[in-house]
């Protein structure tokens, strides 16, 4: 408790770099976001979540300029993002989903191009970034991969170590060795006390390195809590196999349990509720084997949008 | 080559740049290699059975007798602005809308680059490739001239040159400004290759139809070598109004484009 206080107080302590008040921006009828506010601090890693069409690239383009706000405001490093939508972008690096530019470029000539247009970009760093994300630069960006191409936008959006990374889907088409390395490179900047704005549908590389996280959901920011705190009450996976016959007919009417699976002696499921109440319901009968895995932000982000659609339903 | 928004501009056109420069020479060059032919008697009996409504594309009979008659006709006419047009509008699309379509734009301005520098820079990238393809007919007319013997006025060359870069540069001005405004590609398209075509149309009728000859007035190629600038030197009105329109053009474009949002994916 007194931990968790104390992380708090520090989190508070530390300066905003991103903060949206009150930001709504619409495209006509049910489109578009609405009344956002939300603050991300000094190095933090914050992921934003949400289904396709939730307004996460909504927001993302409303940081950057590229789309005016019907009211509220942005400020990035304590400057208006409109205003000074130039110098706010002088210390952002971003990268959408699919990365475009001209197709008949080689990534070396579009890194060079971005390389100019950020100014200042140590070239030793850059060929680093090539070298750790593997990237194909001698070959034209028509001819690369989806992967090979968010790589190459990747290292772009790195490339002046900017304070802020904004991210919109970014790991789309990355294989498994190269996420790993984007996981690390984004901890490594964390270390060094740069902030990671990033939208994702990967929900486990956002559990990787995520320090907080919001759901938004039909343009609403419905929830913004730490990952720990989130998984803390997200509902766990039981999995126990049972020596002889399972309780069944108390666990289905035990408070908390669903999506219950039945594998020979074996009963797996998911639960939210008291776990002292489930231990006591579980030790009816003998148990020959019991886990209780790890909340998963999946269970969670299942939870949130399920629900809705299920009300709307 | 990739050092700005200006040069990587250039970049994007350079094959417009080239395959125009070609054709557009090609066109310049045997145009005019085919004087000697075209000033024997024969092409008058044919250019007199041509209908009235129809002579402006065509030209006089006298044109086609004198060296600036047939510069002033066949070169600075018709033959080549209704080419000319298509390649402006296109070349004006091609780093406008069509950047916008694929996400290029949205890319751009991720980067700390300003909306003005953008447009300016784009713009700038657009006239130069234009106004050198269009500079470059000298050197074959040039040519031409040297082989089939024959020689002309220098300065009026450049004259209906710079008239005609002008004229293109106000047509792929409209495209672009619409374009850049608003963001729509179909519509930008719509509007400067429909009034393009209208303008040729309205511009190459009226003199042998009163009822066009009002609507003309509308139509800015009614502005261009009109009276031949080959015999006749610059019109400095007209100029004033081409570039009068141009200025304008620009700034609506300008304008528009730092009000809108830009088209994301």
């Amino acid at each position: 408790m007194h931990e968790q206080y104390a992380e708090s107080m520090d989190t508070q302590r530390k300066k905003p770099v991103l903060v949206l008040k009150n930001v709504t921006k619409s495209y006509g009828k049910d489109r578009g976001i609405s009344g956002i506010n939300l603050s991300v601090v000094e190095g933090e890693v914050f992921g934003f979540l949400g289904p396709n069409g939730a307004g996460k690239s909504t927001t993302i383009n409303s940081i950057l300029d590229l789309l005016h706000l019907n009211s509220g405001t942005i400020t990035v490093f304590g400057l208006d993002a409109h205003r000074d939508s130039v110098e706010v972008k002088r210390r952002i690096g971003y990268l959408s989903g699919d990365m475009t530019t001209d197709p008949s470029l080689t990534g070396a000539q579009y890194l060079l191009l971005a390389q100019n247009l950020h100014g200042n970009v140590d070239e030793t760093y850059v060929a680093e970034l090539v070298k750790r994300l593997r990237c194909e630069t001698h070959k034209r960006i028509k001819s690369l991969s989806r992967g090979n191409r968010q790589k190459i936008g990747l290292v772009a959006a790195l490339m002046h170590d900017p304070d802020l990374l904004i991210l919109d889907e970014p790991t789309s088409g990355l294989d498994p060795l190269i996420q790993s390395e984007f996981n690390e490179i984004i901890r490594e900047r964390k270390a060094r006390g740069k902030t990671t704005f990033m939208s994702s549908h990967v929900l486990s590389e956002v559990q990787a390195v995520c320090d907080r996280v919001g759901f938004i959901r039909d343009g609403k920011l419905i929830r913004v809590s730490k990952l720990e705190e989130l998984l803390q009450d997200a509902p766990r996976r039981v999995s126990v196999l049972y020596q002889t016959s399972a309780p069944d007919s108390q666990l289905k009417t035990l408070a908390g349990v669903s999506d219950m699976q039945t594998i020979g002696k074996r009963r797996v499921f998911t639960y939210s509720g008291e776990y002292n109440e489930l231990l006591r319901v579980l030790g009816t009968k003998k148990i020959h084997d019991l886990q209780i895995l790890e909340p998963q932000l999946d269970e969670l982000f299942m939870e949130y949008y399920q629900t809705k659609e299920r009300h709307d339903v | 080559m990739f050092k700005n928004v200006f040069t990587k501009s250039l970049y994007t056109l350079r094959w417009h740049f080239l395959g125009w420069l070609l054709g557009i020479a090609f066109i310049v060059f045997l145009t005019m290699v085919l004087y000697p032919s075209f000033s024997q008697d024969g092409i008058e009996q044919i250019v007199n059975s041509v209908p009235d409504s129809l002579k402006s594309l065509v030209g006089n009979v006298a044109d086609f007798k004198t060296i600036p008659g047939y510069i002033g006709q066949q070169i600075f006419g018709p033959n080549l602005y209704i080419v000319s047009l298509i390649m402006s509008i296109l070349i004006f699309m091609a780093i406008s809308a069509n950047e916008e379509a694929d996400g290029r734009l949205q890319s751009l301005l991720s980067f700390p680059v300003s909306r003005t520098k953008v447009y300016f820079q784009k713009f700038l990238a657009a006239n130069a490739v234009v106004l050198a393809i269009i500079a470059s007919t000298v050197v074959s007319l040039w040519i031409a001239l040297v082989i089939i013997g024959e020689s002309a006025d220098y300065l009026r060359i450049w004259e209906s040159i710079f008239a005609l870069g002008l004229v293109n540069l106000v047509y792929g001005m409209l495209a672009y400004a619409i374009a850049m405004a608003t963001g729509n590609k179909g519509l930008s398209v719509m509007i400067a290759s429909g009034y393009a075509v209208g303008s040729l149309f309205i511009t190459s009728l009226a003199p042998a139809v009163d009822r066009l000859q009002m609507i003309d007035k509308f139509s800015l190629l009614h502005y261009y070598n009109n009276p031949q600038i080959m015999t006749n030197g610059l019109n400095e009105k007209h100029l004033v109004l081409l570039l009068g329109v141009f200025v304008i053009l620009t700034l609506i474009g300008w304008i528009g484009f730092l009000r809108r949002d830009v088209r994301t994916n």
